[in-house]
């Protein structure tokens, strides 16, 4: 690697860090399924362990989950407090990226330029500007490309060495590490009906790593896997809720997150290889792209986790593009002029990519300062055991900030009738009658009733229209309303 | 071109453990099955629960069906000699096992590793545990088996014996027996009256196909001996009530690409295609599913230690996670074999129904828990997952209103019910079944760790 091609990677790497900074602090709190981990990761600083059960969520529950990422932010929070630490090694950990996919794109297209051009497109991918999250998914992305990196170098023995090590690691961080392997079968039966020769090294750490994970996810989820059977893979979620948090993709959403060029060229490079060209050194890439595709589709993975490794991956074949926009450049009148249409279409790129990005970055949903002054409120004005009633978003506030008792969170394994719990939490927001709402409060011993304005606007809510003085008094109200509820369903 | 010679480190097979297990292998693997048998043995012993485990052996205990060998055994036997049968039965079909593979010069390692993987999967814990079919129809098909290899004739003629009797279980178990009996006809033999015995025995079994199919009205399979779907009872690992683990499905889908290589495998494919449409057909047929996914499974392990690898550390390591992958399988369904039932707690209210119900009393039960009504309360029950008529139970169970409710159970007379919390968590509380029995018709008449029997009498007028 040339000078010039470490300092222009060194500059889209701190230009995206940077910028990623500027947005995480900028904006208030992080988004709210970061409060889970940041609860867990106080856990283990404090106890060396996770905590898997619970006393506070769903009013007391097991909860399973790959504890890698919290142990690995529980080391940096000895140095850090977790306020810092909660911004900025995500975003650290996400800016590596355009160091990772410039490596696979040099390694696949052996062109410094387009490799470049490969990772400015990953430090300017709209979807990845999700700045305040503080979830396993900022270590699964950068580890998750090391190891397909790794794979593709693989007659090296320290490559080798790589992969087993970013992979162990991954098993142990999230579940979405299934849809590498998903593409390395798709990648196998390409490489089969293409007739391309499969490296036995390649065939031996695909088996392994099956194994591996597998055996990872059995160890962390015996328990949940007996008891939910193949709908573990659906992690329980409510049926209701399923809508929003795996929505089928489509191709304008898809557009928006990944951004107009990238995506087309993304799309003409994966027909040109597959149907056109024959390309070979894509179809693990492509195989990806397919895995991740029919995961998401089949809602096996979340809709926005599936966008970024799309996402990403897409970058990293816009490589592939620029290599041939030179190279049809070259063929042309304007072969002496390369250079500057090179730039021109950068320049381009950079603009269509910009005001995604922006948007993305600002329209992250996150607790305002106003809902975690109730949060913090509440845990200083009600008592110890007391369970509170909030939006399903809002759960692991009340875990976390409140410390009190929630009805529901998004951690949803091992709760029986999940869908009556969910609806009965929206019924809440929704009914107009007082009974249900206190025959709800009753069914999960609950004793407080959570308003945010996020909840106001979610149901449109002006006012309640059941609440009564003689039930309902209004304890907060400030912005967020919050009612302590004195009366209780009696058998006649 | 130079090949590089396998050493030890690279084909695990030469390796002087797995020499010392293969040579020893006849007193491993009988070692293992009794340790892995005598668990719920002596787990349900120390927990005070029934010897006798799950649905399927209560099937046979109280003679639901056509006549099989069973019946006979348990018509002979005590419930606590009848424990012990499938240990024996095991221990037999393993030494049987040995004698027909010594014969066909099977290879030590085939043998070795077929064994070990089958021994370790719940489904044969499962049929070796409980009063299963396919425990007596492999121990009859391996006798008939080692008979028919011996050099005598009158032993072969013997054999009809045993392949007779496995005519008396299904139209199923025939049919992979005339298969079978297909295969040894085709074995190349030098003596023309072996030639003739064999063909005897298809002649045989056709026969007797034909009259148990068409005279005696047998089914095309016992089962279900309950209410499974294909789906759940694959995989062990997944809630299935026995099946494989899922490492094993994997190492079985290996085996199918290397055994697609080899041609001769014809009739593997054959065994495999059929068994996995009996068992989306019946789950209770998962034995034989399972013997096929674990012949491609052993095929695959034992390749697996003789290639060599660019990384032998990576070999030894994906191997040893794949033992703790099966292990880690066995060791689940251990753990929760003694909670299948029927527990100390329903055994006692089944007891009590036995001793404070009238003779012609008609019980609504889960149909999984049909047989135990059947041979622990010796009562009459309204439906059996063998009758494959299980919208009965839902009829009745989410019938919303008692007019609907009541002429249902009147219709089919019956007086009592007996609730399980397994029975409970099923149905819902706010509507339904649960929901009417707060009725002046329904009285609860026992009730002891959440089992509960209810009386009903449509007049209300409830006399115990």
């Amino acid at each position: 690697m040339n000078k010039r091609t470490v300092t222009f990677l060194t500059l889209i790497v701190l230009f995206t860090l940077a910028l990623r900074l500027i947005f995480a602090f900028t904006t208030p709190n992080l988004t709210y399924d970061s409060y889970f981990h940041v609860k867990q990761v106080e856990h283990v600083t404090q106890t060396g362990q996770p905590l898997f059960n619970d006393p506070l969520s769903f009013g007391g529950k097991e909860v399973r989950f790959l504890p890698f990422f919290h142990y690995l932010m529980a080391l940096f929070n000895l140095i850090l407090p977790i306020a810092i630490l909660t911004k900025l090694i995500p975003n650290i950990l996400l800016a590596t990226l355009p160091i990772l996919t410039f490596l696979i794109a040099k390694q696949l297209t052996n062109n410094d330029n387009a490799s470049l051009v490969a990772s400015l497109v990953t430090a300017l991918l709209p979807i990845l500007f999700i700045t305040n999250t503080f979830t396993p998914l900022t270590l699964v992305f950068p580890l998750a490309f090391l190891a397909i990196y790794s794979f593709l170098k693989i007659k090296e023995t320290k490559y080798l060495y790589t992969y087993l090590v970013s992979f162990i690691i991954l098993s142990f961080t999230s579940s979405t590490t299934f849809l590498i392997l998903m593409g390395f079968g798709i990648y196998l039966l390409l490489s089969v009906l293409e007739r391309k020769k499969i490296k036995k090294s390649e065939i031996e750490l695909i088996l392994f790593s099956v194994f591996f994970f597998l055996w990872a996810q059995f160890i962390f989820f015996k328990d949940a896997f007996l008891k939910e059977g193949v709908g573990f893979i659906w992690q329980n979620i409510p049926t209701e809720f399923i809508i929003d948090y795996l929505p089928k993709p489509t191709i304008p959403e898809a557009l928006v997150a990944v951004s107009i060029i990238p995506f087309i060229a993304g799309v003409y490079i994966v027909y040109r290889s597959l149907f056109s060209s024959h390309n070979q050194k894509a179809f693990l890439l492509i195989s990806l792209v397919v895995s991740t595709t029919l995961l998401s589709w089949a809602g096996l993975i979340e809709f926005q986790s599936a966008l970024i490794f799309v996402g990403l991956i897409i970058s990293i074949l816009f490589a592939f593009f620029f290599q041939d926009w030179q190279q049809f450049l070259q063929k042309t009148r304007f072969a002496k002029k390369k250079k500057l249409f090179s730039i021109i279409l950068v320049i381009v790129l950079i603009a269509s990519m910009i005001p995604s990005l922006i948007s993305t970055a600002t329209a992250q949903t996150t607790p305002s300062e106003e809902d975690m002054a109730t949060f913090v409120w509440l845990k200083d004005h009600t008592p110890k055991d007391a369970t509170i009633v909030a939006l399903l978003e809002e759960g692991h506030l009340i875990t976390y900030v409140s410390q009190k008792k929630n009805v529901m969170d998004n951690q949803f394994h091992f709760i029986d009738n999940i869908n009556e719990r969910f609806l009965d939490i929206t019924a809440v927001y929704t009914t107009q009658f007082q009974t249900d709402v206190l025959q709800i409060f009753d069914k999960y011993q609950a004793d407080y009733l959570v308003v945010t304005p996020l909840a106001k606007e979610k149901f449109n809510l002006e006012n309640i229209p059941y609440i009564s003085r003689d039930c309902f008094t209004k304890i907060y109200n400030e912005g967020t309303w919050v009612y302590l509820v004195r009366c209780e369903l009696t058998e006649q | 071109m130079i090949k590089e010679k396998q050493t030890p480190r690279q084909n695990l097979m030469k390796h002087p453990a797995s020499i010392h297990l293969l040579k020893y292998q006849r007193f491993y693997i009988p070692l293992i099955i009794i340790i892995l048998l005598l668990i719920p043995i002596i787990a349900n012993h120390a927990l005070n629960e029934p010897l006798i485990q799950q649905g399927e052996s209560y099937y046979f205990i109280s003679h639901q069906g056509n006549w099989t060998p069973w019946h006979a055994i348990t018509n002979t036997f005590s419930l606590t000699a009848l424990a012990w049968f499938p240990l024996l039965f095991a221990l037999i079909s393993v030494g049987l096992f040995y004698h027909c593979t010594k014969k066909w010069k099977v290879s030590k390692e085939v043998t070795f590793f077929f064994l070990f993987l089958l021994i370790l999967t719940p489904s044969f814990l499962f049929t070796y545990s409980t009063i299963a079919m396919y425990s007596l129809i492999t121990l009859l098909m391996l006798m008939g088996l080692s008979l028919t290899s011996s050099k005598k004739i009158s032993l072969q003629i013997l054999a009809i014996i045993p392949f007779s009797l496995i005519a008396f279980f299904d139209l199923y178990t025939t049919f992979l027996l005339i298969l079978l009996q297909i295969f040894i006809l085709i074995k190349p033999t030098k003596n023309k009256k072996t030639k003739t015995v064999r063909s005897f025995y298809i002649v045989m079994s056709v026969l007797l196909l034909i009259i148990t199919g068409t005279i005696l009205n047998y089914p095309w399979t016992t089962g279900p001996f309950n209410l499974t779907s294909p789906g759940t009872s694959l995989i062990s690992d997944l809630g299935g009530l026995n099946g494989v683990s899922f490492f094993l499905i994997l190492l079985g889908l290996i085996g199918f690409t290397f055994a697609w290589k080899n041609k001769r495998n014809i009739f593997a494919y054959v065994f495999v295609s059929i068994s996995l449409l009996a068992y989306f057909f019946d789950p209770s047929t998962i034995f034989v599913l399972t013997l096929s996914i674990v012949f491609l499974a052993s095929n695959a392990f034992i390749k697996l230690c003789k290639n060599k690898w660019t990384l032998v550390s990576l070999k030894k390591f994906t191997l040893l996670l794949l033992l703790l992958g099966l292990l880690f399988s066995t060791l689940t369904y251990l753990e929760r074999q003694p909670a299948f039932g029927p527990d100390s707690a329903e055994k006692e209210a089944l007891l009590w129904i036995k001793t404070n119900t009238p003779e012609n009393a008609v019980i609504l039960a889960h149909p999984d828990d049909s047989y135990y009504i059947a041979s622990i309360a010796e009562r009459k029950f309204i439906t059996a997952p063998h009758w494959n008529q299980d919208s009965i139970f839902t009829q009745i169970t989410e019938a919303t209103y008692i007019e609907e409710l009541f002429p249902l159970l009147e219709n089919l007379q019956v007086t009592h019910l007996y609730l399980t919390p397994k029975t409970r968590k099923e149905l819902t509380e706010e509507q339904g079944l649960l929901f009417l029995l707060i009725n002046e018709n329904f009285k609860l008449t026992y009730k002891h760790q959440d089992v509960e029997v209810w009386t009903f009498a449509k007049n209300g007028v409830i006399t115990e």
